[in-house]
């Protein structure tokens, strides 16, 4: 018979034991360490890759109720699959710990949620000033701060949104993930068991299954992209094959994990409370701050953007514009939105030859700008994924060291999914052009008024796992992204997931791709992408859910 | 004429209705078309900005006070006869509201009290010798090229061609258009005055050093043991010692965070797409010697040259000891927001110079030796007293929404390129600015 003790001095071995030691805090025990694992739920560290179903619920709670919810929520409390609680399981199972479990529950609150649940505002005013707004705070507007930083304008402003806005705020988000179809539906029943009245699911938003295989083509976005192939290595708590592989990728856990130590050295700030403001065993570790306990610690804040791709749109646009290289329209078509995304359909980085690497996902992911490529002519400047991460070469300036440390701090931890059916089954490219060339580009989805929502089809729940959600999130979406001088670009954004307008300025709606020698810019480049609901999440760890709901 | 930035802060004790004050500065917004500062020929920047009365050492001595400043290309003079000739009203009314009457003032009596209420300190401009006119007609020329690049692309016109021939190209067709554009093939000079100011801050070593030669009658090895001894003395002996004086008596708790309300209507004043503007304040941290050693290093700072702070989304910069040197004011225009900017002195080396700036003032992290740890150590409590310290801008004018730093000067290398003889590298690189 294996003691309690002993499992968790198991668990502790299999934590890559030395770069816990020098990441964790080291007056830990190795008791409190899986402590640490027993509180934190088990998305920020696995993307369930192996539960190929998932749904996320959105749900708002009624104020006239709060108790019932509470004791809903409370019951569910167990159903919450927390690090510690799967690496007990494979233990028990003789699997391996890095394996996904059968089913997962994950619960995540939004400012509004945790305020309705009673969270004093002494508390509540602990968490962040972006978390508190919210993703569309309904008293600002179009003009407002949120919107102008993350681009929320003409047909992506909150009015339009599905969800997330104040016509249908949500308060709290359950995330779903099971093996099968069946397993979903048995855990959406067993999650629904003695759900209240108090509580109510405005919105489902479900995912298009993932493919079981392994291989990268079965792990696209809607425009037929290999999608996920660059994530951060969050040290301490990735595979120990992993830690070597790139310095530029292994960050430290606390730009993902609250209380942990992050970029700057630093414990990140989290929400706290004051030891005489609740029951103390909800945060057992102190906090630097002295006399107050740490309600984030392994918990983190939750970004959820759901995006629709305008597929149609996409490859129209590109099949009857583009004057890149190729033998046919098709592959012209191809090379340009190659172009835009900054890889190859299949994943291969333009800074690379493709071809010549093997398939690996490290290998892929590792590159840099400066050197290779400085002037863009491999991967344009304004090229989504060059935007998103510039690596070594944020321009303005910056060195490479420089760079590869500011970059550091505005890494994302994404664990997204996408949504509704694929214009073609297989993500075949070319088969999505000829699907999209045979519609009238302005028969798509998208409406033309800019007041009215657009219909739903298919796009990404981008999801992204942060500790800072104005220095991370915000930061990337508008200074990279959004910016349009970026790299001293003009007229122009990210072509994949920015808005062409910007506030104060004409369209930005121009693309440059640098040549040997002149560069070619397209003009009136249409959006490809509107957002169609949105919040910020609270992710908290058990100790935390439990403070909340107490 | 010269073409060297400058910064004009002035700094003025108010005795009106500051509310008022607040309305005036409002309605003067400096980027509404056709308003005086969009007139003014030497007017890059503008912001006007009441701060608070302030607390220093437990004494209410920090007045409430109007800061006006701007940011100048040109000589003095000429930039306050030109903010004479087309702000005149607004200012008189302006400073109306602060500690002399000035309601029937004339335009040098106007000067005169600008110049008596006008504060230095140290100040950097990120793309200096730049005229506001030069700006815009370097980025017309740049839009020119441009437009004849894409007509040319679409043709096919630059095929098979090589780089040089290409911007012999390019070359002719902006000479085709005709006068508009003259101006962009007269070779670039740089004036005395603007070759003293940069070369100075080799030249008055260099200078001190051949003194010191001579002097010495010739004794080379004398010379250079001493001039290093000179610069150990000062950089590693007596700098360290004031500054190990002025800590004696750390006591920095960290700065919590200020209320959320005031930083959303702060943030509000901040969202423009591409270049913003901020003014920051803080009473300084206790004891004289800090006083006067942070009053008198920016002062030499400013003096010796413009300071390049290595923050590469500056476009322009200053740092002052006010209020009989007890408080610590920081002015800035920017690309990004403000959060966004501020974390960008976090990066790099940039924290060494930063820290000596910021760790006078109060609220803000210590730093050892003024340049170790600091703002890098401690980057919540510092973005809190930046938050602590930022006050919002009544007024705020900038030359040009749509331009950073970096463009500004990118423009004026595709102008310098464009008269330039070049090889077919060269001509390539060059070619990759557009």
């Amino acid at each position: 018979m294996i003691t309690n003790d002993e499992i968790k001095e198991k668990l502790i071995n299999d934590l890559e034991r030395e770069s816990m030691k020098l990441y964790f805090r080291k007056e830990l025990t190795s008791k409190e360490k899986g402590e640490e694992w027993n509180d934190m739920q088990g998305l920020i560290t696995r993307g369930y890759r192996r539960l190929l179903y998932a749904t996320y619920l959105m749900i708002k709670i009624e104020r006239e109720d709060v108790e019932a919810a509470k004791l809903y929520f409370n019951d569910l409390i167990k159903c919450i699959t927390t690090e510690g609680k799967i690496r007990r399981e494979a233990f028990d199972k003789n699997q391996n710990v890095h394996g996904d479990p059968d089913e997962a529950v994950q619960i995540a609150f939004s400012a509004k949620g945790l305020e309705k649940l009673g969270v004093i505002d002494k508390v509540l005013k602990t968490f962040s000033r972006e978390f508190l707004e919210g993703m569309s705070p309904c008293d600002s507007g179009p003009d407002g701060e949120r919107a102008t930083i993350l681009g929320d304008c003409k047909k992506s402003k909150a009015e339009n949104w599905h969800w997330g806005n104040s016509v249908k705020p949500v308060d709290c988000m359950l995330m779903l993930f099971a093996k099968n179809k069946k397993g979903l539906d048995d855990l959406i029943l067993k999650v629904f068991t003695n759900l209240p009245m108090s509580v109510t699911v405005v919105y489902t938003a479900d995912t298009l299954p993932l493919s079981e295989k392994e291989s990268d083509k079965e792990l696209k976005e809607h425009f037929g992209f290999r999608d996920g192939m660059s994530q951060p290595i969050i040290k301490g708590f990735s595979k120990s094959g992993n830690l070597d592989i790139n310095e530029s990728h292994l960050i430290n856990a606390g730009e993902f994990i609250l209380g942990h130590k992050n970029q700057y050295n630093n414990y990140s700030p989290g929400p706290y409370v004051a030891e005489n403001d609740g029951s103390p065993e909800y945060a057992a570790l102190p906090d630097r701050r002295g006399n107050v306990k740490n309600l984030g610690l392994n918990g983190t804040y939750l970004v959820f953007r759901q995006m629709e791709q305008h597929v149609e749109k996409f490859w129209n646009f590109l099949y009857n514009h583009s004057r890149e290289d190729g033998l046919t329209k098709a592959e012209k078509a191809v090379n340009l939105a190659a172009k835009m995304v900054g890889r190859f359909p299949n994943g291969d980085p333009l800074v690379q030859t493709p071809g010549t690497c093997p398939f690996n996902k490290e290998l892929l992911n590792n590159f840099g700008y400066a050197k290779s490529d400085k002037d863009g002519v491999q991967c344009p400047l304004g090229a989504h994924i060059r935007r998103t991460n510039p690596r070594d070469q944020v321009h303005a300036g910056r060195n490479e060291k420089d760079s590869l440390e500011m970059t550091k701090t505005h890494r994302l931890l994404r664990r997204g999914r996408i949504y509704g059916e694929p214009l073609d089954e297989d993500f075949d490219i070319n088969k999505m052009i000829a699907n999209s060339i045979s519609h009238n580009p302005n028969e798509t989805n998208e409406t033309e008024d800019e007041n009215k929502p657009i219909e739903i089809k298919r796009g990404l729940h981008f999801i992204c796992l942060v500790s800072d959600i104005a220095r991370q999130f915000e930061f990337v979406q508008n200074v990279w992204a959004n910016t349009p001088t970026f790299a001293n670009l003009v007229n122009e954004v990210d072509p994949i997931i920015s808005n062409r307008s910007v506030k104060g300025l004409p369209a930005c709606d121009e693309f440059t791709v640098p040549k040997e020698n002149v560069r070619n810019r397209y003009k009136e480049v249409p959006e490809f992408t509107t957002v169609v609901g949105g919040e910020y999440f609270f992710m908290p760890n058990i100790r935390a859910l439990k403070y909340i709901l107490k | 004429m010269h073409r060297i930035h400058g910064g004009l802060t002035v700094i003025a004790p108010i005795k009106g209705n500051s509310v008022e004050l607040g309305k005036l500065l409002k309605s003067l917004n400096g980027n509404a078309p056709n308003s005086a500062f969009q007139i003014s020929e030497t007017t890059l920047f503008a912001a006007g900005v009441i701060l608070p009365a302030q607390t220093y050492q437990s004494t209410n001595d920090l007045p409430e006070s109007l800061v006006f400043d701007t940011t100048y290309c040109g000589p003095l003079s000429n930039h306050l006869d030109d903010l004479m000739a087309t702000n005149f009203n607004n200012l008189r009314a302006m400073f109306t509201c602060c500690d002399q009457s000035l309601t029937n003032a004339n335009k040098a009596e106007l000067i005169a009290y600008i110049h008596n209420h006008s504060q230095t300190g140290s100040f950097s401009s990120g793309y200096n010798l730049i005229t506001k006119n030069e700006v815009k007609l370097e980025k017309d020329l740049r839009k020119e090229i441009g437009i004849y690049l894409d007509k040319a692309q679409k043709l096919g016109a630059f095929d098979c061609l090589r780089p040089t021939e290409i911007k012999t190209l390019i070359y002719r067709h902006v000479k085709s258009l005709g006068d508009e554009y003259n101006w962009a093939f007269k070779p670039f000079r740089k004036s005395i005055m603007e070759w003293w100011q940069t070369a100075r801050l080799f030249l008055v070593p260099a200078a001190f050093i051949l003194l010191l030669f001579f002097l010495l009658s010739k004794k080379i090895l004398l010379t250079i043991i001493l001039t290093v001894g000179i610069v150990v003395f000062f950089r590693y002996i007596l700098f360290p010692l004031i500054q190990l004086h002025i800590n004696r008596h750390n006591t920095y708790k960290g700065c919590w965070r200020p209320e959320d309300k005031k930083v959303r209507a702060i943030a509000a004043t901040q969202l423009n797409p591409i270049i913003n503007g901020m003014t920051a304040a803080a009473p300084l941290k206790d004891g004289l010697v800090r006083r006067y050693f942070y009053y008198y290093t920016l002062k030499i700072i400013g003096l010796i040259a413009h300071i390049k702070v290595k923050v590469p989304t500056v476009s322009s910069i200053r740092w002052l000891s006010i209020d009989n040197k007890k408080r610590l004011l920081f002015l800035s225009n920017y690309s990004n927001t403000t959060d966004f900017y501020v974390r960008d002195f976090l990066i790099g080396k940039t924290p060494i110079g930063v820290n000596f700036m910021f760790s006078n003032g109060k609220h803000f992290p210590d730093a050892k030796f003024s340049y170790k740890g600091g703002i890098r150590d401690q980057p919540e409590n510092y973005m809190n007293a930046v938050h602590t310290g930022q006050h919002v801008m009544d007024l705020w004018y900038t030359h040009d929404n749509s331009l950073t730093v970096d463009m500004i000067n990118r423009n004026r290398t595709i102008r310098k390129g464009l008269i330039k003889k070049m090889n077919d590298d060269e001509a390539r690189e060059w070619l990759r600015l557009l």
